[in-house]
């Protein structure tokens, strides 16, 4: 399998928070989305592999060129996308292109402007007078019109209605069609991240807990309803932990077929990402 | 390197408010030059408050980037810190070079030829002083800028100005202004030269370190 990154034992250490050696094999052509709550280390995570701030590790690889010696051919072919615009607000998508244009060597000027036709947006235009949607579509524009090979979204679609935000998870559905473009998107809004995520990694607290195929996850992972005896029936290994509800409790198992074979009569629904997320952070693990 | 360049200058000169404040310093300059024709509101022009305005790019640049907070995005760019720094750099020197040229040789002209203020030569000496010094106060505010920000930077700018205008007050007080042009010239312009290139070269490294050390 061809990677488009690969991460081994990256680690940030802040007075506060440290990242703790991720290592992450992002394979080419797929939607690899990055989970986990605020301050689980997704942003640092992204800032440290874009060399934004300063980290350690054993291996930072774009299609298997190394980041320090190749940081700047690896850049022209990375398009990034934060929460917010942080384009000055007193430029407009025509001096936008006049400074990027001079900054990435594969800037199509045509494309851009077939984009900006695409998403209705004027070209001259002061982007402080845009709407939140329209700012993120010219950042789409931006990313597709100097053949970025690898899209990299920060919190993008945050904040974002639902519309909008449904046009942008097409537009990244539309730009790894060919299977040559990689997209590493962070989001807290996981609904997304259902929709179009072939892997997802989870963080916590700076750790990367699991890396999965989404796949695997909507196959594997199952929700039980029951009682604390329910819970002693089942094996230790199967459970990935628990929540006390008021009247029950909710089991997060890793194998759910095997259990349905096991007990045939047990209802284990299917969980989305937000419910997994959530078992991992704020379930109990260990079974007394 | 060009981008980092054209996105400065378009914050220099294409934003309205930065603009209006550039033809108010400007007017005020003029308006000094024609009012005040002796050659204590030349030196004054020329040595002291032209080669404080070198700098601008540099300000109104950061005032923006911290406001929209360019740099997170910059750094995703196919550009190294270290050409960042010589982008920025290269803007004052730019711009300093226009001022110098397109606003300081024509005063120096002005008090030349109509006013008569000065000698040719001594005019071009004063002129090429300014030159030198607005070399030195773009290295010097430079280095308060990335160190502080640009608030604290501005206030940095704001105590070298008060400290050069101080100095120049008191050489007016205690010498008389004439006694300047009595100085050795040449010897004055070749030390401000070297101190210029060496103010320079040390201002790129270090803003360079700082810049590196702000995002790290």
């Amino acid at each position: 399998m061809d990677f488009a990154i690969e991460i081994e034992h990256l680690t940030k250490v802040f007075k506060d928070f440290s990242l703790n050696h991720v290592s992450l094999k992002i394979p080419k052509g797929t939607v690899v989305g990055i989970i986990g709550e605020n301050g689980a280390g997704k942003s640092t995570l992204i800032q440290s592999i874009l060399g934004i701030v300063d980290s350690q590790y054993d291996k930072l690889t774009y299609f298997g060129k190394d980041f320090k010696q190749n940081e700047k051919n690896i850049k022209e072919d990375l398009a990034v996308i934060f929460d917010t615009t942080h384009y000055d607000l007193e430029l407009t998508p025509r001096w936008i292109e006049r400074i990027l244009s001079r900054t990435f060597q594969n800037w199509n000027h045509e494309l851009y402007q077939s984009y900006l036709q695409k998403f209705e947006l004027p070209y001259d235009k002061k982007i402080k007078l845009f709407s939140r949607g329209m700012k993120m579509k010219l950042e789409f524009a931006i990313a597709f019109s100097h053949d970025a090979k690898i899209l990299i979204l920060d919190e993008a679609t945050s904040g974002l209605d639902p519309i909008i935000r449904d046009e942008i998870l097409n537009l990244i559905r539309a730009f790894t069609e060919d299977e040559n473009h990689t997209v590493l998107i962070s989001s807290h809004i996981t609904s997304d991240l259902d929709k179009i995520a072939d892997y997802i990694v989870y963080l916590y607290k700076g750790k990367c807990i699991f890396m999965q195929t989404y796949d695997e996850m909507n196959e594997n992972y199952g929700i039980i309803h029951g009682t604390k005896d329910l819970l002693n029936t089942l094996s230790q290994d199967d459970i990935v932990a628990y929540i006390q509800e008021p009247y029950s409790i909710s089991i997060l198992v890793k194998n759910r077929q095997q259990i349905q074979s096991v007990f045939q009569d047990l209802e284990i629904t299917r969980p989305t990402i937000e419910e997994i997320m959530l078992f991992y952070a704020k379930g109990v693990k260990e079974i007394c | 390197m060009l981008g980092v360049m054209i996105k400065d200058f378009y914050e220099t000169f294409c934003i309205k408010k930065n603009i209006i404040g550039m033809c108010i310093s400007l007017l005020f300059l003029l308006t000094m030059t024609f009012l005040l024709n002796n050659l204590y509101s030349l030196l004054l022009i020329i040595n002291l408050a032209l080669p404080m305005i070198g700098v601008s790019t540099l300000q109104y640049s950061m005032e923006q980037d911290d406001i929209s907070q360019y740099n997170q995005i910059l750094l995703t760019f196919p550009v190294t810190k270290k050409q960042i720094i010589q982008a920025k750099m290269l803007s004052i020197l730019l711009f300093t070079l226009c001022v110098q040229i397109c606003i300081s040789l024509p005063i120096t002209f002005i008090h030349t030829y109509i006013f008569h203020t000065v000698n040719l030569e001594n005019g071009f000496f004063i002129w090429a002083i300014g030159f030198v010094s607005a070399f030195i106060m773009n290295a010097l505010s430079s280095i308060g800028f990335f160190w502080l920000g640009n608030k604290k930077g501005t206030i940095v700018y704001m105590i070298l100005t008060i400290i050069f205008a101080f100095g120049y007050i008191c050489i007016h007080i205690l010498f008389g202004i004439d006694v300047l042009l009595n100085l050795k010239l040449n010897q004055i312009l070749m030390i401000g030269c070297i101190l210029a290139v060496i103010l320079n070269i040390v201002s790129y490294y270090t803003c360079y370190i700082l810049y590196k050390r702000k995002y790290a």
